[in-house]
Order: C-alpha cells, then sequence, then structure tokens
C-alpha cells in the first residue's frame, strides 16, 4: 500500500498506535483542550478553516479509536493489521453471531469491481446499490482491492473524509454481521438507499420496508453472501427489491438510530431531471429546498463545513484530491437523496473542466 | 503576509558554535533574546530577573537593552539609566564593551538602549550589522537581550541573532495573537535569510507566495525547493529545526493557565511541525508588579515569592540547555 503523508488517526492524537484504549481516551480529552474552542493556544495560530478541519479529525479520532471494532477496521485501512488477525478477531468477538460466510479473498471484489467499472451507461439510475457496495470496497477493503484503486486514483482512505466514509461503510458492513443489541452505539448511521430520481418508485411503502432493514442490508451486502446465482443479477435487479432480503430475518429488530428524517417528498419543491449536472449552485439549491444549513449538513455528514462551502461555490482549487473529493460527494448526495454516482460523475467533471481552465 | 527585505541580514544566519564544541575551560557565551510581540507582558522583568538569576549562578551576564525606542530595563533594576547608551554605537562609534554599566549585582551589568536622538531608534541596516557584530563579540558568559515590543525588523533580527529566543506571553488571547504574529515573522524571516543564503531564494518565495495569503509551513516549503535542490533543502530544513523556541508562560492564575504552556507547544508542533521549549510559567503575584513600582527587582525584593522562585526555576531550565550532556556540573 502507497503510504501517504496523510496523517492518521493515530498522528491526530499524538499517541503511539499501541496504545491503550485508556491512553486513547486521555490523548483525546488532552486534545480536546489543547485544540478546542476554548483553548487560547490555538488563537489567532492558523486559519480558522485549519483548525476545524483538526477538529473534525479529531471527532474522526474519537469516534473510530474508542470504538474497540471500527478501531480494528481502521488499523487495517491505514495497513497496520493483515485481514486474517481482523477475521480472527472478528470470530472471538461475536461469541457465535452467525457471520454471513464472508470471504475476504480477491474473488469476489473482482467482480463488484468489474461490475462497477462496466455500469458506464447512462440508465445507471437504477443500480445504486451495487455501486454502493463498490464504493464501500473500494474504500477500506482487502490489499488487493487497495492496490487496484491505487492504480488509477492513488492511495485511498486516507484523508479525513474518506478515512471516515471507509469507516463507516467498514462499521456498517460489520453492524450487519452482529446481533443488533450488540451494535457499538457510536457507529454512525449507515445511509439508507438512495432514493432514485423516479417518484414513482419510491412509493411509501417501500420506503418504509426499507427503512425497516438494518440500512447496511439493504445496501451493503457482502457479494459471498449472497446466493451465487444472484451475482450476474444485480444491474438488472428492481431497486426496490434490497438484495439481501432473502437473508433477513433481521427486519425483526429495531434499525439503529439515525437522524432526523428529511421531507419525505423532497422532489416534489426542486425538479431535478436525471440528465442534470451537478454544480455547486445545483446542490446548494437543493440543500436549501430542505431547509438545511450548511451547519446541519456538516454535521450529519461530518464532511467539514469549508469543504462544503468550497463545494458549493465551485472552488476546485481549494477541494481536496478528486480521490477525496469523490467521497465528500458521494455522502453529501445521499444526504440530499440525490443519486450519489450522477453527483460525483457530473460534478467532478465540471471540476477537471474547471481545472484545465485555470491557468 | 509582510515581506521584509533581504539586504545585509545574512550574515545574522552565520551558525555559532554548540557548548561542546568550545575550548575546554571556557563556558558557552550563549545570547538569549527575550521578546513576546505585545508590550507590557513582562518581557523586561523576565530579562532582569533571568539576568540577576543566571548572575547568581556564577555567570557573567550583560543585559542589553534593545527596547531602543522605549527602553526601560535599567528601571526594572532600580539604577538611573547609564551615561553611554546604544544610540553611542551608532553614532559615535563607541565600542559597547566600555558601555557596561554595573547593576550591583555581583557578575551582572547592563547596557542602555535608550536612543533618544530623532530616529536613531531605527537605525540603518549599516548601524544595525554594527550593533549586531559587536554584540556577537562581547566578552560574557551570558548576553541578555530585552526586545521591544512588535515585529519590528531589528527586534525580530535580534530574536534571530540569538542561541536562545525566548518568547513570553500571557495566558490571554490578545497576548498570544501578538505572540504567535512575532514567531510567524521571525520564522518566515529566518525562512528568506537561508532561503538566501543558500541560493534558492525565488524558489522558497514561490513557495510561500503559490497559495495566496494561506500560511505555508517550513515542511511545504523545504519541500518546495528540493524539488530543484535536494542539497539546499536539507541545509534549510536544518536551519528551520534550529528555530527552537524557549517559552515562558507569565502572570499564570489558574490551573487552566497552568496548561496554555504545554498546549502552544503542542499547537505550533502541529501546525508548524517545530519544537519549542517550555521554560516553566511564572505565577501571578501582586509582589511582581509592587517590585516593579518601587523599582527594585523581584528577585532581589521579594526572593521568597512564588514569581520569583518561578523565575528562578525558567533560569536553570534555560542554563541546563547549555550544558554538555558528558559535563553537567
Amino acid at each position: 500500500m502507497t503510504v501517504s503523508e496523510e496523517p492518521t488517526l493515530y498522528d491526530v492524537l499524538e499517541v503511539d498506535p499501541e496504545s491503550s484504549i485508556d491512553e486513547l481516551r486521555a490523548a483525546v480529552e488532552r486534545a480536546r483542550e489543547t485544540y478546542g474552542p476554548e483553548s487560547v493556544a490555538v488563537y489567532a495560530l492558523v486559519d480558522e478553516g485549519q483548525i476545524e478541519e483538526l477538529r473534525a479529525r479529531l471527532d474522526e479520532a474519537e469516534e473510530v479509536l474508542l470504538d474497540p471494532v471500527r478501531r480494528v477496521a481502521y488499523d487495517r485501512s491505514i495497513g497496520r493489521l493483515a485481514p486474517a488477525t481482523l477475521w480472527a478477531e472478528d470470530d472471538d468477538d461475536e461469541d457465535g453471531a452467525p457471520l454471513p460466510p464472508v470471504e475476504p479473498g480477491p474473488h469476489a471484489r473482482a467482480g463488484d469491481l468489474d461490475l462497477d467499472a462496466t455500469d458506464d451507461d447512462e440508465e445507471v439510475e437504477e443500480d445504486e446499490p451495487p455501486r454502493q457496495q463498490a464504493f464501500a470496497l473500494d474504500v477500506g477493503e482487502a490489499p488487493g482491492t487497495f492496490g487496484r484503486t491505487a492504480d488509477t486514483e492513488g492511495p485511498v482512505a486516507r484523508t479525513p473524509e474518506t478515512a471516515a466514509r471507509g469507516e463507516a461503510l467498514l462499521s456498517g458492513d460489520w453492524a450487519a454481521a452482529v446481533p443488533s443489541d450488540a451494535r457499538p452505539p457510536a457507529a454512525p448511521p449507515p445511509s439508507l438507499p438512495v432514493a432514485t430520481p423516479d417518484p414513482v418508485a419510491a412509493t411509501p411503502a417501500v420506503e418504509e420496508e426499507r427503512s425497516a432493514l438494518p440500512p447496511s442490508l439493504g445496501l451493503r451486502v457482502k457479494p459471498a453472501a449472497q446466493a451465487p446465482e444472484e451475482e450476474e443479477v444485480p444491474p438488472a435487479a428492481p431497486p426496490s427489491l434490497p438484495p439481501a432480503a432473502p437473508l433477513a430475518p433481521a427486519p425483526a429488530a429495531a434499525p439503529p438510530e439515525r437522524p432526523p428524517e428529511l421531507p419525505s417528498r423532497p422532489r416534489g419543491k426542486l425538479d431535478i431531471p436525471s440528465d442534470a449536472e451537478f454544480n455547486g449552485e445545483l446542490l446548494r439549491r437543493v440543500r436549501e429546498s430542505y431547509g438545511l444549513s450548511l451547519q446541519q449538513v456538516a454535521e450529519r455528514t461530518r464532511i467539514t463545513r469549508i469543504h462544503l462551502e468550497n463545494v458549493e461555490a465551485d472552488r476546485y482549487d481549494h477541494l481536496p484530491a478528486t480521490v477525496y473529493l469523490r467521497g465528500i460527494l458521494v455522502n453529501l448526495a445521499r444526504e440530499l437523496r440525490l443519486d450519489p454516482a450522477r453527483v460525483s460523475k457530473t460534478y467532478l467533471l465540471a471540476a477537471q473542466r474547471g481545472h484545465a481552465r485555470a491557468p | 503576509m509582510k515581506r521584509y527585505g533581504l539586504n545585509n541580514v545574512v550574515e545574522l544566519a552565520r551558525p555559532r558554535p554548540r557548548a561542546d564544541e568550545l575550548p575546554a575551560g571556557r563556558r558557552a557565551r550563549r545570547i538569549v533574546a527575550v521578546g513576546g510581540g505585545k508590550g507590557g507582558i513582562g518581557k523586561s522583568l523576565v530579562s532582569a530577573n533571568l539576568g540577576i538569576a543566571l548572575a547568581r549562578a556564577g555567570h557573567r551576564v550583560t543585559l542589553v537593552d534593545v527596547d531602543l525606542g522605549g527602553a526601560n530595563l535599567h528601571t526594572c533594576l532600580g539604577i538611573n539609566q547609564p551615561q553611554g547608551t546604544l544610540s553611542d554605537v551608532v553614532t559615535k562609534g563607541t565600542r559597547i564593551e566600555t558601555l557596561a554599566a554595573p547593576t550591583g549585582i555581583e557578575n551582572l551589568s547592563i547596557v542602555s538602549g535608550a536612543m533618544d536622538a530623532l530616529d536613531a531608534a531605527n537605525p540603518r541596516a549599516q548601524a544595525r550589522a554594527r550593533l549586531v557584530e559587536q554584540l556577537q563579540t562581547l566578552d560574557t558568559d551570558y548576553l541578555v537581550l530585552d526586545l521591544g515590543a512588535g515585529t519590528s525588523l531589528h527586534t525580530i533580527d535580534f530574536f534571530l541573532l540569538a542561541d536562545h529566543g525566548v518568547l513570553v506571553l500571557l495566558p490571554e488571547p490578545t497576548s498570544v495573537e501578538n505572540a504567535y504574529r512575532f514567531l510567524k515573522a521571525a520564522l518566515f524571516r529566518r525562512l528568506q535569510q537561508t532561503a538566501q543564503a543558500l541560493g534558492v531564494a525565488p524558489a522558497a518565495e514561490a513557495a510561500l507566495g503559490s497559495q495566496g495569503s494561506a500560511m505555508r509551513t517550513p515542511a511545504e516549503v523545504v519541500k518546495a525547493v528540493a524539488e530543484t535542490n535536494p542539497d539546499a533543502a536539507a541545509q534549510l530544513e536544518r536551519s528551520l529545526r534550529d528555530f527552537r523556541v524557549k517559552l515562558v508562560v507569565n502572570q499564570v492564575r489558574s490551573a487552566a493557565d497552568q496548561n496554555v504552556g504545554r498546549a502552544v507547544v503542542a499547537a505550533w508542533k502541529k501546525f508548524f511541525g517545530l519544537d519549542m521549549d517550555y521554560l516553566g510559567s511564572i505565577a501571578y503575584d501582586d509582589s511582581a508588579w509592587q517590585t516593579v513600582r518601587k523599582r527594585r527587582p523581584l528577585l532581589v525584593d521579594a526572593g521568597s515569592s512564588a514569581a520569583a522562585s518561578n523565575l528562578t526555576a525558567v533560569a536553570e531550565a534555560l542554563a541546563a540547555l547549555d550544558r554538555p550532556r558528558s559535563a553537567s556540573r
């Protein structure tokens, strides 16, 4: 794996990666004192944006490293743990909980990625679940996947945004494997299926059924957990049928808490054609149509507010590298119930053109 | 960011011998500069009492008031302004050592910096260079420079000239803000000086200015220089690593104040990637301002006060930095 200069969450806390949970907790406390809004020591030291960035990373460090399950996943994502270790530990931890027959080997992944690679066609709206799955795998999975991603896009999962997302997605997968009452409460609410642009498809009944499912089952089932014959299906699968449905006796379990519901019919106010080209202006309008402030979106998505502002203002020069920007866009789109693939694709294209124009 | 000219400053970046490189039997001669950007934060108080503590520990100490426009270090020591001042060096060519006046404290002398002649408080580059040259060759163990407030060019250069740049700050936003402004100005002047001396000024300047007003970290500049000149980048990095400020937090009142020093060290490292040595804090102490009003040095007049013992500890921490590791006394 490419070693990135991006500091790890351990660097952010200024601790050794071997630190015990108590040491980590103390480090979080210390960092909050040093870099928090009350601390005079950071007054006028650097731009407010830099401080905010750091505080967002501290939030992330606290959420991820103080949660033993997420910490293991994170350690693996920064190359500190071999996958084998991870899975072994997992078996111990879950004391007999029926794990999905997850196979971290490269085969299933490769299939997913191929799937991802071939879905360039325009009527992509329907295959959102597989896409997201591929994204999840891109960010935090086995070394083979890393290698593949790095070929085209450089190191992944080391910025605040993608790391956070990678962790979130990973932990979503983890959550799916654990009985819901054993789930770490700190795990962020995994995203729900994204509303399809076709208003008819999202009937209230379907919405209802979806939210009753543990979200990660709805979206990010491990490919190996599916019946083999389903492997070819995903692109054609009707979007209202979560691929995991057959697996799920789980709907009985209460879904994890999620942020307050968005208005159920957001699209009523804002008519977005399915071939819309998303730019900052359009994203801002969508956000405002929900009556959400930048701050609210920042809190819900854990994307730094500065990034959100820059996205909405199309300040391409101030945005992070493409691989990270994509993570931001996908998450933002999810929050706004837009098609993440469409949003990231069109926005990144515009950003590229914007860069090309710049001297 | 404020830009400074690059003329006449390269000589300041000359490396000084380390303590353990000096001939045996000869104590390291060290220049200590006490600054902090803001006025009224106790720079003169720290300078004077640091000088006294070092002198009491057996070092020969010369205090020099280089707050050229507002010299009052002599007042902190309870003596009248000496007859000759630094302005004589500039205007009459007097040697500094002839200006050193006794303070009544063994091993401690003082050179006043008062420059009352119009415009003399802002000496020209040539006069400044002469001052610097004489200061560097003065025969004493510790030369303690009491800097003025602000981030004027000569203040910054005196700070950079020192082996130990001591930054005084109070645990309050106004002081911290000015202290950081002062530090950043000094750091970037050091960077520019060194880059100039290494012949990589254009690359460094480009790196500094390439993103508008955004502050670039030293590491970013070093990296940019390394693209064209790895050797120079390595030297530049060494020079920047030597920019190792010594921190003193004055007027500490609460437990939270106690933590400010450590937090400043951590934040400076976090955002600028550079180490800072924390020498200690000085308690807010009524006896401090009382002794100032009496025009008596704190260590002499209220030697058993909390502030006095803090100042002694700060002096010890500073002196400890100069002791060769193998031969500590």
